[in-house]
């Protein structure tokens, strides 16, 4: 998952640095699902992609 | 979700902005500060820890750190009084990559004086200093308070670790000034090696009561023309120095109703006139008595008096934060206080007087003022 939101990034640095902060963290209430899974129950920003699997970023319910 | 329009303001007309936990707002009004107009919010559903309209050189750039709680934080400019806004394209500020730091709050943006008219400097939290030399287009860390010794050790407040006020030299020169909470008063001299300057600030609420830092130093102010002169309010009790921190000495603990509060306000016209808001305590931290009062002093701290004619009085029971409490440029000042409630109080005649301009806005976190060139 950490080369998909890498080249998202570089091809959208102000989507970059909205999902991760500068350390490369995945942002408190921003939810990265690997298919149906939410990454954090995997392997966060380890997680496996398969091919072909989408990726979606969500706010969470938390904050605003 | 339309966005507001922009500021209503030309030239001598008097801007306050108002950065709230919802987004940031503005008030402006002609130099008589008699009818003042609400704009906003911009930045809806985000934090405004820190603002700033830079009017230097005769522009008028809005800079704003704002926080969405989903998408952290971010510095944007305006240079039309927000009718549009950039998008920082590369990131503004960020830490370097080798500190393994991210920049949670931008809780200071702090244009320096005349004689560095593209200097802006930030404060932010994990506690750093950032300089911008392009009038807040980019920023870079200061590397050598980073690496400070002290700074593994510094203790966040209760609002987090954060570098919350920028002293600088009106002079242009090197020496700089910053506040940190919980770490103290730091200050350089050349511009380079940092040193804590805290000597005569109490620390009841450490075992040591003169540690070398450590202090919870909650805002810092001078006028300009004597730079060497701060004026500081810290947890418990307001503190003066003659000599850029070198040594403090506590004032006012005669004449105030309670010397712990967070803001100070340095008077911009008249040197040794300054400003306070005292809260009951840190276990309490509601305005003394439910009655609203600034308090002043002409005498360089040496006697205070209470500033609270038109202020509520009775069942006024608000708390005022550091940063939300500013004096415009224009002599008698104009005085300008947030509530954490929503209110924003103003008095055109340096505290003689005051009125209430607007209310039920969100929780207010800063106030800074200018007028426009």
């Amino acid at each position: 998952m950490r080369a998909v939101l890498d080249a998202v990034a570089a091809d959208h640095p102000a989507i970059g640095r909205r999902v991760r902060d500068e350390a490369g963290t995945l942002r408190r209430h921003v939810n990265v699902f690997v298919g149906a899974d939410n990454a954090r129950d995997l392997d966060d920003s380890d997680t496996l992609v398969p091919e072909g699997t989408e990726v979606v970023v969500l706010p969470a319910v938390s904050g605003g | 979700m339309d966005e507001p329009e922009s500021i209503a303001a030309s030239t001598g007309d008097v801007v306050v902005l108002l950065g709230t936990t919802k987004g940031l707002f503005a008030l402006a009004a002609g130099p008589e500060r008699d009818r003042w107009a609400l704009t906003g919010p911009w930045f809806r559903g985000e934090e405004i820890y820190a603002a700033a309209l830079d009017t230097r050189r005769g522009r008028t750039r809005l800079l704003v750190g704002a926080t969405s709680s989903h998408w952290g934080p971010s510095v944007y400019r305006s240079d039309d009084l927000g009718a549009s806004w950039t998008e920082p394209e590369p990131e503004t500020l960020a830490f370097p990559a080798d500190t393994g730091a991210a920049v949670a709050h931008v809780w200071q943006l702090q244009p320096a004086g005349d004689a560095q008219p593209d200097v802006v400097y930030a404060g932010v939290e994990p506690a750093a200093l950032f300089r911008s030399d392009d009038a807040g287009l980019s920023f870079r860390l200061d590397r050598n308070l980073w690496g400070h010794e002290h700074r593994p050790q510094w203790q966040p407040g209760g609002g987090g670790l954060c570098l919350h006020t920028v002293v600088t030299d009106p002079a242009g020169g090197p020496r700089l000034g910053v506040g940190i909470s919980a770490a103290g008063f730091y200050r350089t001299l050349d511009g380079t090696s940092w040193e804590a300057a805290n000597v005569g600030i109490r620390t009841p609420f450490l075992p040591d009561p003169t540690p070398v830092f450590g202090q919870c130093v909650h805002k810092v102010d001078r006028h300009p023309a004597e730079p060497d002169t701060l004026f500081l309010q810290h947890h418990w009790g307001v503190y003066r120095s003659d000599d850029f921190g070198g040594r403090w000495d506590e004032v006012g603990a005669d004449d105030l109703p309670s010397t712990f509060g967070f803001p100070v306000v340095a008077d911009p016209n008249h040197p040794g006139h300054a400003y306070v808001l005292p809260l009951t305590s840190d276990l309490f931290r509601c305005t003394p008595d439910g009655r609203f009062r600034v308090y002043g002093t002409t005498d360089g701290g040496a006697s205070w008096r209470g500033l609270e004619h038109g202020l509520p009085q009775e069942h006024a029971w608000l708390s005022v934060l550091r940063d939300a409490f500013a004096a415009d440029a224009l002599d008698p000042a104009g005085l300008y206080v947030g509530t954490r409630t929503g209110e924003v109080f103003a008095s055109p005649d340096a505290g003689a007087t005051w009125r209430e301009l607007t209310r039920h806005l969100p929780p207010v976190l800063c106030v800074k003022t200018a007028v426009m060139p």
